[in-house]
């Protein structure tokens, strides 16, 4: 592994790059007096504007990559898993009602768009929106393609806020009554394809914000969503992806909506299979974030053992305070009469660095199923 | 001039010390965003950017700590941003490079280059369906040779992830390499414990 990444590494990036020239003009520096020799500072170079603006384009696929896999090993963020997914195909443009929550309806016109919040779900942790935006202005282009609006959704990262800030001022935010701002954790959005596949009519797009601290789930809560929006290319496979361009002002929704407590449901049951005795402890059923607390007897103290598979997303990690018991992101959503299925129970041994190839034969895993059937706690 | 004076330049304000340490890590840098971002011009602009913010946040630095790992953090932070928002564009028809077919070592005979070459594309090709998170632990732990300890301190993660994401990513990129293996020279331990119905269903 290590010489086939050094392998693929040298290849694409030769020990002549020299990024001085780009760094130097972005610093303002005219000239500096460091004496440097050696490999890496044999080319000119030139100041690149960054390619960062042009690459947060949301498509559905690009959001369910992004919810699926960008923060699937992210523990303490939120891979939106099926659950978000679903709630978009459920609500295509036109669609009415409220998916989760409740329907909001609110509607705002200008700048040759349309934008209006359609339904807004609010439980203790998460806050999960869906919007559409309408291009009411014909004929929109950007550098030479037609383009589309866009709003400005980027995922929050944990610890990288600052970051965030700094390269998206402009970007879509949640905040509620007391001040507080929601971190971007998941959503989709609708995209049109390609020039010769424009999406007609609004584009749906939803959302989900985790709070920065649990919101006191008693009668209703003001939030405010701001959506600025951009001008985005609508291109064919392979072409460069131009800047996009803003458009106007943000766009400033207040809603009121009840918060709910967290759905979670105590199950307790306990299944066996290959020996091994696995417990669902219980199961937290909120849209930002179902997920289930599994607890079992480690087979052995020379592995690390992890539940995997069947319905669980591959993201978790322990509980704190509970000894043996793990929270593991669940695939999808939950509803009504449920069965929630561990495929397996995966041993990673204690092996010191370096020690790999060894370490991955010393893997075990322990067959299950281990299928749990329970009512789903009502979202 | 040495690591720990360019710092100290810098923190004085003399963007000389900032030439120096852009010569000495930008290299490296450069493609550990590379793997993660699978883009050399997008992995440049990772490594400007975070030398810029070096830059801009030098003052904070403790010029008795070493200089490369709180980059490196950055770096790989940068990288793994820059990708998500990239594969956001993946239906757009992004086109990812290969650097296989770009630069063939010349050191190397015929049959060898072939097998070293087929190493490399199948590891990159396997990199390619690590989302960005987890080809980013992979490119620490195996291009920045960091230890899970290393990872953890310098992530703000307990340890615990930290193994769980380096599982997860070597029981992916184990899932996306057995076919090889299998079609390939005789089967190792971990192909027969996939022939005998070791399925992965992450």
């Amino acid at each position: 592994m290590e010489k086939a990444l050094r392998g693929c590494a040298d290849a694409g990036v030769p020990n002549t790059v020299d990024l001085w020239p780009g760094i130097r003009d972005r610093v303002g520096v005219e000239r500096t007096s460091a004496t440097v020799t050696g490999e890496g500072r044999t080319s000119t170079g030139s100041p690149r504007r960054s390619s960062f603006p042009r690459l947060v384009p949301r498509t559905r696929a690009g959001w369910v990559l992004a919810a699926l896999l960008v923060l699937i090993l992210s523990t303490g963020a939120y891979a939106a898993s099926g659950l978000v997914y679903e709630t978009f195909v459920g609500e295509l443009p036109g669609a009415q009602g409220p998916v989760f929550g409740q329907k909001i309806d609110q509607t705002q016109t200008a700048d040759g768009a349309r934008v209006t919040l359609e339904w807004a779900y609010a439980d203790a942790r998460f806050v999960v929106v869906g919007f559409s935006v309408e291009d009411l202005r014909d004929g929109r282009r950007v550098a030479g393609y037609p383009a589309e609006l866009q709003p400005t959704m980027v995922m929050d990262e944990p610890g990288y806020s600052g970051h965030t800030d700094e390269e998206y001022p402009e970007r879509a935010r949640l905040s509620d009554e007391s001040g507080s701002e929601f971190r971007v954790v998941g959503g989709q959005g609708q995209t049109s394809v390609a020039p010769d596949n424009i999406v007609e009519g609004p584009l749906a797009n939803s959302a989900v914000f985790e709070a920065p601290n649990r919101i006191d789930p008693s009668g209703n809560h003001h939030f405010r969503l701001e959506l600025p929006l951009e001008e985005w290319a609508i291109i064919s496979m392979g072409e460069k992806i131009p800047a996009p361009e803003p458009v106007g002002e943000p766009f400033v929704l207040d809603f009121e909506i009840p918060v709910r407590p967290v759905p979670v449901a105590e199950i307790n049951q306990k299944e066996t299979a290959s020996g091994l005795t696995l417990s669902l402890e219980r199961v937290s059923n909120s849209p930002g974030r179902p997920q289930g607390v599994f607890c079992f007897q480690p087979p052995d103290d020379e592995h690390d053992w992890f539940p995997t598979g069947g319905d669980l997303a591959f993201e978790g990690g322990p509980v704190p305070g509970e000894r043996h018991c793990l929270e593991m992101l669940l695939n999808g959503p939950l509803e009504g009469r449920s069965s929630v299925t561990v495929a397996q129970i995966e041993g990673i041994p204690h092996c010191p660095s370096g020690n790999d190839e060894v370490c991955a034969r010393q893997e075990r895993t322990i067959q299950g199923p281990w299928t749990f059937e329970f009512e789903a706690p009502e979202r | 001039m040495d690591e720990r004076s360019a710092v100290g330049r810098l923190k004085a304000g003399d963007a000389g010390g900032l030439e120096y340490l852009v010569w000495a890590h930008q290299v490296r840098a450069v493609r550990a965003a590379y793997l993660i971002v699978r883009d050399r011009p997008l992995a440049e602009d990772v490594v400007q950017g975070a030398s810029v913010r070096a830059y801009e946040r030098i003052g904070g630095f403790d010029v008795e700590r070493p200089f490369e790992p709180w980059f490196m953090k950055v770096v790989v932070n940068d990288a793994i941003k820059a990708a998500s928002r990239r594969e956001r564009t993946a239906s757009s028809g992004h086109q990812v490079e290969d650097p296989i077919l770009q630069l063939p070592d010349p050191d190397t005979g015929p049959h060898e280059l072939a097998e070293v070459q087929e190493e490399r594309r199948r590891v990159w090709a396997a990199l390619e369906k690590l989302p960005p998170a987890q080809r980013a632990v992979v490119v620490q732990r195996y291009y920045l040779g960091m230890s899970e300890a290393e990872m953890a301190r310098r992530d703000d993660s307990p340890s615990g992830t930290i193994k769980w994401r380096l599982h997860a990513a070597r029981k992916r990129l184990a899932k996306l390499l057995r076919p090889q293996f299998r079609a390939g020279g005789p089967p190792s331990a971990t192909a027969l414990r996939t022939q005998q119905g070791g399925d992965d269903r992450d």
